[in-house]
Parts: structure tokens; sequence; C-alpha cells
């Protein structure tokens, strides 16, 4: 996708959350009854910021840039199936252990099966020689061992932060 | 004053104080010199690991990290090629050349030495200007304080997307949006929180920061897979006394436009060094050089961003504004510790001022020794595989946000903002202004509101006091500019 499609669609996604705030902003309570002038009313800020957040977007839709047909803006991180692969399973890891099992499993649990997993998937060769599956499960079952354990005595029993 | 600097200089040669410098200007330097843990990043996580220190610890720890951070950037910009912080993306436009050259260590040395008085000039310069700015704000209303939030994140867009401003306000919009949600301070009414009760209380600054700095930050990390290669250790460990005074002109300079910068709300550090560095490509007799290892690069880059660290922290303690992200968090830690900065500082706190100025100086010296005597341990550092620290830090977003207020939804803050940092960022909308609208956005509505009520609604105030005008002024001059840029660019195009 090129840059000005890229940029077309964030703009009018922009307006359209600029709208929705602006909505949400004038269905706000004014307070009239208990005497606050319009000028109190909470909605003010949010609703001319609602409209200035689309204002924003629309001009993002409609502009022309120089390289926009041509750049493509995945460029610099998605560049290749490659990266977003590796991009969609960080989030999916991430995201599974920061909403997921942080909450739902004990904390020394979570974080080894985190970091362990995380290492797993992401650790990377630096010559053309196959991986060596034993080594690494070895390493990062060693890393993950020590992180969950030292982090937990760290928050738990030196900052007294009760964990989940 | 006397009296204040007195008790600040006790404060901060205590032991326990000087072993706080010690280990956080350190850690400071490590993370920054680590590619993907940003200066904003390292302070978030810190902040959440300092709650149960007393105050004045808390914050030394918090601006020795600050400045070791920004400092550490350079060590992987010079010998990786790889920024550790946006701050030293100027950096490796001449340091990695040098370092190629057999001169690492020369480079090496040669960007302490800058970040050395980038961060002391600041730091005097902080001296000089905080007490008259804190003077000089005790005049501002609620005119003066809602214009100051909107140039804030206005300028914050405008410098930090030089390229494409539009996405730059955007962002700072987007942040002032999300600053709009849970209790109002006049009714207490709870703004888009729909019905759910952690988000009465609003966006906690930390989580959010962490996320759209540190989570963002490990998600493009993983997904770019580029492994860097190290530039060979070697050249001259500690600079000559007569290269160093050959590039007092361009150090004074270069902390000068670097502190001045900092003061900016919401710009930073890495303008600051590129300013610098602009400045210093003009002043100079040998412009050709710049950008195939020139010495005077290299050090004008160093100094400008490190002197934008106190420049940053000017408008913190005067303001309650912040210069860049980092200090934005700076800021909300200042306040979780029940510092209140703002125009009273300098006659209800002067004992405070003078801890930061002199926590500064004691962090740039401790930050010299170490980079003076420990680069090849510090290099070590750098090899690091990034995919066994990325989720360590991870783990530390993580429980940092839940440790801040013990609810899971900060967690959930904080990856719900790392993904949407993540895509803004590919799609280039710079982080900073959104941070600063966060920041910056209970100050808008609380002084907007006020200011229309004072004045009956009348827009009058708001354009024709002294202050407010300027700054009406200053954006207008902004925003036509952007426009007239905008134009000139679409209508030639090479």
């Amino acid at each position: 996708m090129t840059r000005r499609n890229l940029d077309r669609l964030a703009g009018l996604f922009f307006q359209v959350l600029g709208l929705c705030v602006f909505w949400g902003a004038w269905n706000m309570p004014v307070f009239e009854e208990r005497g606050a002038s319009i000028y109190e009313a909470p909605g003010l800020t949010p609703a001319i910021l609602g409209l200035a957040l689309a204002f924003c977007g629309f001009v993002l839709t409609i502009r022309k840039t120089k390289d926009g047909e041509k750049t493509d803006l995945w460029g610099e991180v998605l560049a290749t199936p490659g990266h977003r692969r590796r991009a969609l399973w960080a989030v999916l890891i991430t995201v599974g252990y920061g909403v997921l099992a942080f909450a739902n499993l004990p904390f020394k649990i979570s974080t080894a099966l985190f970091v362990f997993g995380f290492i797993m998937i992401f650790d990377e060769r630096h010559d053309d020689t196959p991986i060596n599956w034993p080594k690494r499960a070895l390493l990062s079952a060693a890393i993950a061992i020590v992180v969950a354990f030292g982090v937990s005595y760290l928050f738990t029993d030196l900052f007294l932060v009760q964990l989940p | 004053m006397f009296e204040a600097f007195s008790a600040a200089l006790a404060t901060t040669f205590s032991l326990e104080h000087l072993f706080i410098t010690l280990w956080a200007t350190l850690l400071g330097i490590v993370i920054g010199m680590l590619p993907g843990l940003t200066a904003t990043m390292g302070l978030a996580l810190l902040t959440t690991l300092t709650f149960k220190m007393e105050p004045s610890g808390a914050i030394l720890a918090l601006l020795c990290m600050y400045v070791g951070s920004i400092y550490g950037g350079s060590r992987s910009a010079i010998i990786l090629n790889m920024p550790g912080t946006p701050a030293s993306a100027a950096t490796t436009l001449d340091g990695f050349p040098l370092a190629r050259a057999n001169r690492a260590r020369e480079a090496l040395a040669l960007a302490t030495i800058g970040s050395l008085f980038g961060t002391i000039l600041g730091a005097i310069l902080l001296a000089l200007f905080a007490p008259v700015l804190a003077d000089y704000a005790l005049n501002f209303g609620a005119y003066e304080f809602f214009w100051l939030a909107v140039f804030g994140v206005l300028i914050s867009g405008q410098l930090t997307a030089a390229d494409d401003p539009l996405k730059g306000w955007i962002a700072g919009l987007l942040g002032l949006c999300l600053a709009m949600v849970g209790q109002e301070q006049v009714f207490a009414y709870p703004r888009f929180s729909f019905g759910i009760t952690d988000l009465t209380g609003g966006i906690n600054l930390i989580p959010a920061m962490v996320g759209a700095f540190g989570f963002a930050e490990i998600l493009a990390n993983i997904s770019a897979r580029n492994t860097p290669k190290l530039a060979e250790d070697s050249g001259r460990a500690l600079p000559r006394l007569k290269d160093i005074v050959r590039h007092l002109p361009t150090v004074g300079r270069s902390g000068i436009i670097g502190t001045f910068i900092g003061v900016i709300p919401g710009v930073g550090e890495d303008i600051g060094a590129w300013s610098s560095y602009a400045l210093a490509k003009r002043f100079s007799k040998n412009p050709e050089k710049y950008g195939k290892g020139s010495e005077e690069g290299l050090i004008a880059a160093e100094t400008g961003n490190s002197a934008a660290v106190p420049g940053a922290i000017i408008p913190v303690l005067t303001l309650a504004i912040p210069g860049s992200a980092p200090s934005a968090v700076l800021l909300a830690a200042m306040i979780i510790h029940g510092v209140r900065p703002g125009p009273l500082i300098m006659i209800q706190n002067p004992t405070f001022v003078y801890e930061v100025l002199l926590a500064l100086t004691m962090a740039a010296i401790f930050m010299t020794v170490y980079g003076l005597l420990l680069t090849r341990p510090l290099l070590m550092v750098l090899k690091v595989p990034r995919a066994r620290l990325m989720p360590i830090i991870f783990v530390l977003c993580s429980v940092g946000s839940f440790a801040i207020s013990g609810r899971l939804f900060d967690v959930w803050i904080m990856v719900a903002m790392g993904i949407a940092g993540f895509f803004l960022r590919q799609l280039r909308f710079p982080m900073a202004p959104l941070v600063l609208g966060l920041v910056l956005g209970q100050l808008l509505d609380k002084n907007l509101r006020r200011g229309l009520i004072l004045s009956d609604g009348s827009l009058e105030p708001f354009l024709t006091r002294p202050i407010s005008a300027v700054l009406v002024s200053l954006i207008v001059v902004c925003i036509i500019w952007t426009i007239f840029s905008a134009v000139k660019r679409a209508r030639n195009p090479e």
C-alpha cells in the first residue's frame, strides 16, 4: 500500500474519531439546573478538540504529497512478509502475557512461560548453521527462571508490591 | 538563598545520595546505550521502582537516569551506527565514520566531553533562568496558561514531525483527547468513561508512556530483525587537552542552543542535537567534513542533546510544563512524590531547585568518569542479543504499570498504548506531541473554561493581554508558516 493511501485511511480514521469525540461531548450535561454557565460545560473542551481532530484528519485525507504515490510507508519495520509475521507474533505473545496470563496465572509461572516462549521464537542466529533447539531451549529456560524469580523478588520483597 | 543552597549541598553530598547518583547514572547509561530502550522508557520504569524511596532520593535517581540515558545513546550511535535513543541520531553522522576510521575510543571520549560540558552549561543556564522564568510566570493567569498549553502541543507537533507537521498536530490532538477521559475538575463528571469504573480516574500517564515508548519500541525492535555489527574498539581513550580547547566555541554555542531548544515545550533532546549540529556546520571552517567523521560535528550533537536535558527541566520546575517526553515523566514523578512544580517553586521550595541543579552536575561528573574509564565493559552490554533482552523489558513494563496502583487496568492501558503507538509510528506520527497532549490536556481544559467564565464568554482577554497576545502571534505564525511551506512543497515537488 502506498504512503498516500495509508495517509488517506489514517485521515479517515481520525475524522471518524474526531466526530465521535464531538458527538460524545455534545451529549454531555451542561448542569444548567445547578446554575452553571455554558462556559463551564464539561463537553466544551472535548467538543473543540474533536472538531479540530476531525478537521486535521480531513486535511490528511485530501492533501497531496510529493512522493506519496511512490513510497511504501511500511518500508521501515514492516517491509517484508517475514517482518510482518514477526510483528504479528510479537503482538500476540506480548498481548497474551500482558492481558491474559498476567491477570489469570501466578506471576512466576506466567512470566517464566512468556520469557521462555519469547526467546524460543525470536532468538536469532548469527551465521548459517542450523538452530540447535535443545541448546536454545535450555538457555531460554534458564533466563526465564532467573527473570521470573528475580522480578518477583525485586517487587514483592524489596518494593513491597503485591503481584497478581 | 544561601541557606537553601547549603541545605541542597548537604543533601547532595550525603553518602546515600552519592550512592544513588552512582548507580542511577550507570543504569541510565546502560539503558540509553541499548537501541530500543529510550530515556523516556527508562524514566517511566524507574518511576515505578522508586515509589517507596523518599522523594529527594527518588527524584535524584530519575535525574541521573535522565542525564545518563541521553549520554548513553552516543555509545551505540558511535559503535553500532544505531542511536541508543532518538537524541543521539545526529551523533551517528560523524561518530560512526570516526569509529570506522579506527578512532572509536577517541570519538567516544569526545562525545563524553561534549556531554559533560553540555550538561554543566545547561545546569548553569537553569540556575540563571529558572528563577527569572518562575518570577515572570507569577503573572500568568488562565488565559496565558491556556495558550501556553496550545503552543506547547502545536510547536511540539511542528518540530518533532518537521517533514509533516500535520501528523505532529494530529498526534498532539489525540493526546489532548485522551486527557479528556475521566472525571473533569468542575463537576466531577466522568467524561468518555462509558460506565467503566477504572476509566473514571482517567488515563494514568506512566502506563501510557511506558506503552507508547517502551512496548512500542519492543515491537519495532523485534519486527525489524537487524543484527547490529560493532565497530572496532580502537584509538585514544582520553582526549587531548588541545582538542578540547579547540572545540570550546562549538561547545559553548551548542550548549546554549541545546538548552534553549530544551526549554520549548515537548520538543526535546533530539531537536536540541540536530539544531546544534546544523548551527555548528554553518559556523564551521570545514563544513565539508560534516557527515564524514567531523570531530566538531560529533561534539556539537552531543553537547546539544545533553544541554537540552537541563533546558527541558526549566519549564518543568517553573511552569509545570515538560520540555521533552522524558521530562514529562519526571514531572509526573515529582507530583507522585509530593513535589509541586510551578511558578511558586522558588518561593515555596527553593532547596529543591538547587538539589536538581546539583544532581544534574553530579550526574554529569559521574557520567564522565564512567564514560572515560569504563569504555570496554560498557560496550559489552551492546553484545547482549535483543531477543533475550526485550521479554525482560516487557515484563518490567507490565509489572511497573501494575505497581503504580495495583490495577490490571493500567497494564491494559500500557498494552493498548503500545500497540497504538507502534502503528502510529509506522505511519510516521511522532509520539512526543501525543504524550505532551496527555500531560497538558487538563491544564488546557481547566484554563479555557476558567478564562471564559472570568471574561463572561468574551475572547478579548485571550487575545489582548500582553503575554497571551505574544503566544497567539507565535501560534498564528507557526500555522501560517506550515501552510505556506506545504503549499510551496506541493507546487515544487523537486
